[in-house]
């Protein structure tokens, strides 16, 4: 790339840490239900009179079901095979954790929607013949439904979630010694971190529920009125319906119940001073623990080095992360330091008369201004993935 | 494998088996589509029903009953679209006991659709496309009555009947070039007795120029008589059809007959009748047509009739499950007298709407030889083996199982109905609109095309992302070149 490269701070195909980091997954899990929309699409049209003949197609009365119980066992493994792929799991675990999520799913998906269809045929009264017409379009009928399978993918999904988590503790705290410590920590924090961080029954269960009802609401909405029918885009079209309601269901599936968790990220103390300009040294410890790295301008023994000239004190700074994963700088010279933030700037150099330095949380992009009064040397604080090197 | 994982999967596969189709019960999937369509069509039951229609309702169905392959099988087969409201059918037309194939030539107000209970022809719109004409030859056997009634004002009557049967059209539909079948007719006068237009036994004339000498030469020479017009019919369809002349015709042209009656009065076989003697013998007379036309190994004769003059009954409306009496036949009218009285006001329509409705044709009242020449044509009308009706409503109507049912206004008394169940869920890609503004089926590529750029649009959704990062970072100068 030579001189002409930008320093960009982090590869495109990793996902930065910021708030949109969260709709990633979901895009995957959308695109999922995308795929499985046109999957389905060519079973029923294309393969259905063949499977017909062998007696392998599905009544129609059963088709609602299998559309939407395979729907969210598509759901529930997307999300968890997304999971896997971010936290770089083998493909053996990952697709075993996706696989046994979707058979979760599948198992309360069935029984929860054949709960919900008798629920709503007893309670439809006079409507019953609509109800059982399985040709009948309706959300006021069907909208149950959707919610019923859509609580299931939540149900299954976190199963996985908390299971593997607490399998993970367990499995540190018997095995431990066995494991090795690097390997034990990391364990016992990923447990720590999995129950801890959107895991959360409430989260998946409601948040699931929540997405599938608004998929119904979509499948319904563009079904019977359309997107801006008087425009002629999309009017009354059961076509396109099916594939909106599902791509918006495993959208708010993957935007609700998991976002991605701060544990895939670390650290990084980047220079943004022209000497080393780019140079940048992870905060964390590669099993997860503790960490406090110095910088300062004592030439051994530190973690980054920079130049006296430029202002920086011997041991000027030290950046820490602490085993719940946050971050915080103290200032351990009485000289100049300051950390910078939008609308925000913390001093923190030394005061002599304090029995402890002084220290400040650290967010993303948070900027350290280490200064001699003339000469000034700018860090920053940045979390990337931990690929990232 | 675990007790319990193993009842699971036990339990998993019983339920994904009993959500399976029976392929011999269930409705069938519509190709193209998420429709489902009852594998039979149900006829409506009617036991003087002689002809059944028979919904086509699979590609198996066109392939086994008709022989169709190619176009002709993609034509046949039904289709349906959510998105424009259409449905289209096929269907063809059976006898009811022979389960032999009826040829008709129907045409679009003579075939009623129903969806459910609107009917078509008032509620959307609708369409009957003939398929696939009558490849054999067809016996045209005229009646034309010869009593006396038909030569008074200057042979006023007896004219309109040779203008019609000269008009250029009929001559041209009697005698209709084809590659694989011959038409004939037969000219036949009836008073007393039947015989040929010149008097001679009946004979098929086979080309134009026979038939307009003998309609020139003979047809206004003025004879007499009584109106013997049930017996004319009963010859016809019986004796006529018997003798070795137009038998052998018929068998060697694998032809139909096609007999068509005119008259301007009433049946009157005495100087006393009145108009209640002739329920007993229209009775019979149609005995004799029925079992005529349902006799197995024989010609199937159609029967129309035309009035010519004005209807004594007009406002009579006929239906097929009424007893046959004199209040019915005669109305007000069964005591009176035929001869110089009831001929005098009219023709006997009543009779010569049963004659037609139990032959199978049609009855018509015409007094001008435009309004004759056209019953000649729709007498010799193409005839088709098979139909595709097509209707179009609001998509609204698709959101629910709904039956078809089609019904015959003509000809015969028949209906049948077939149930389709649309998918509660979901839809095929909707068709193309043709320049016939009527939907060819679409193609799953569509879907393909659709499925593409929304992958596409969330992929790079995916990289959004990080790109809006390292642009923010590169214009907040915390990336530089190196």
């Amino acid at each position: 790339m030579g001189g002409n490269a930008w320093d960009f701070p982090m590869n495109i195909f990793l996902i930065p840490y910021t708030w949109a980091r969260h709709l990633v997954p979901a895009l995957v899990v959308a695109g999922a239900m995308a795929l499985y929309w046109w999957i389905f699409l060519v079973v029923t049209v294309q393969l259905g009179p063949s499977l017909y003949e062998m007696g392998l197609l599905w009544r129609q009365g059963a088709e609602g079901g299998y559309f939407l119980i395979f729907a969210s066992v598509v759901v529930s493994f997307a999300s968890l095979f997304v999971e896997g792929s971010l936290r770089r799991r083998s493909v053996v675990k990952r697709v075993g954790y996706a696989a046994l999520g979707g058979g979760l799913t599948l198992f309360f998906s069935i029984f929860a929607f054949l709960i919900a269809w008798w629920t709503v045929v007893l309670l439809s009264g006079d409507m019953r013949t609509v109800v059982e017409d399985p040709a009948a379009v309706a959300l006021r009928f069907r909208g149950v439904l959707w919610g019923a399978v859509g609580l299931s993918a939540g149900l299954g999904t976190w199963m996985v979630r908390k299971g593997v988590a607490l399998v993970a503790g367990k499995v540190a705290e018997r095995f431990g010694d066995r494991l090795g410590e690097e390997k034990a920590n990391a364990a016992l924090i990923a447990a720590k971190m999995e129950t801890s961080v959107g895991v959360g029954f409430f989260g998946h269960t409601l948040g699931a529920t929540a997405a599938s009802a608004l998929g119904a609401g979509v499948w319904d909405g563009v079904g019977y009125y359309g997107v801006m029918p008087t425009l002629g885009i999309i009017s009354q079209d059961l076509y396109l319906a099916p594939a909106l309601g599902l791509v918006v269901w495993g959208f708010l599936h993957g935007a609700l119940t998991w976002g991605i968790p701060p544990e895939l990220y670390a650290g990084w103390i980047r220079v943004l001073s022209p000497f080393r300009y780019g140079h940048r040294i992870p905060v964390d410890r590669p099993d997860g623990t503790g960490a406090e790295r110095f910088v300062g301008h004592f030439p051994r023994g530190l973690d980054m080095h920079m130049p006296a000239q430029n202002g920086v004190a011997e041991l000027h700074a030290s950046f820490v992360v602490d085993d719940t994963r946050h971050y915080t700088v103290r200032g351990l010279s009485v000289q100049p330091t300051t950390v910078k933030r939008l609308m925000e700037q913390v001093k923190i150099h030394y005061n002599p008369l304090s029995p402890a330095p002084l220290e400040t949380a650290l967010s993303m992009e948070d900027r350290v201004i280490m200064s001699d009064g003339a000469n000034e040397v700018v860090l920053e604080f940045i979390l990337l993935p931990k690929e990232e090197r | 494998m675990s007790a319990f994982a193993r009842a699971l999967l036990v339990g998993l596969v019983a339920l994904s088996a009993s959500g399976c189709v029976d392929p011999k019960k269930d409705p069938l999937p519509i190709e193209g589509s998420t429709y489902r369509i009852s594998r039979k069509s149900t006829p409506v039951t009617n036991e003087q029903s002689q002809v059944e229609i028979k919904i086509l309702t699979s590609r198996d169905e066109c392939a086994q009953q008709l022989g169709l392959m190619g176009q002709d099988l993609e034509d046949c087969i039904p289709r349906v679209d959510r998105a424009t409201g259409e449905t289209t059918l096929s269907f063809t037309l059976k006898d009811s006991t022979l389960g032999t194939p009826v040829l008709l030539p129907l045409h679009q107000e003579q075939v009623l659709i129903s969806h459910m209970d609107r009917k078509m022809q008032s509620a959307g719109e609708y369409e009957l496309i003939p398929r696939d004409p009558l490849q054999t030859g067809q016996l045209f056997i005229l009646l034309i009555d010869g009593s006396g009634s038909m030569y008074e004002n200057d042979g006023e009557r007896a004219k309109k009947v040779y203008q019609a049967l000269l008009n250029k059209q009929v001559v041209e539909r009697f005698f209709a070039k084809s590659d694989t079948a011959r038409n004939g007719v037969v000219l036949l006068r009836f008073s007393n007795e039947v015989q040929g237009l010149d008097g001679g036994p009946a004979q098929v004339l086979t080309k134009p120029a026979q038939y307009k000498q003998m309609v020139q030469g003979h047809l206004m020479q003025r004879s007499g008589g009584y109106t013997h017009l049930y017996s004319a019919v009963e010859y016809a369809v019986t004796d006529l059809l018997g003798e070795p002349a137009i038998r052998e015709w018929l068998q060697v042209n694998m032809a139909e007959p096609t007999v068509v009656l005119i008259t301007d009065g009433f049946n009157n076989e005495t100087a006393q009748d009145v108009c209640a003697d002739n329920v007993p013998r229209l009775e019979h007379t149609l005995d004799v047509l029925r079992q005529a036309r349902g006799a197995a190994g024989q010609s199937r004769p159609t029967l129309f009739t035309v009035g010519l003059g004005k209807a004594i009954r007009s406002r009579y409306t006929y239906e097929k499950n009424r007893k046959l009496n004199g209040r019915e036949l005669c109305g007000p009218h069964g005591d009176r007298r035929i001869n110089n009285d009831l001929e005098n006001y009219g023709i006997d329509n009543v009779s010569l709407t049963w004659l037609a409705e139990e032959g199978g044709g049609s009855s018509f009242v015409k007094s001008r030889p435009k309004g004759l020449a056209e019953v000649f044509q729709a007498a010799a009308a193409e005839r088709y083996r098979w139909y595709t009706a097509r209707y179009r409503l609001d998509g609204f109507y698709h959101r629910q199982s709904y039956f078809v049912r089609i019904s015959l206004l003509a000809y015969a008394v028949a209906s049948s109905t077939v149930d389709i169940h649309p998918s509660g869920w979901l839809d095929a890609p909707s068709g193309e609109v043709a320049a016939d503004q009527w939907t060819r089926p679409g193609s799953m590529g569509r879907a393909l095309a659709f499925l593409m750029p929304l992958l596409g649009g969330l992929l790079l959704l995916s990289y959004l992302g990080p790109a809006v990062f390292n642009a923010r970072r590169a214009i907040f100068r915390r990336a530089r070149k190196r």
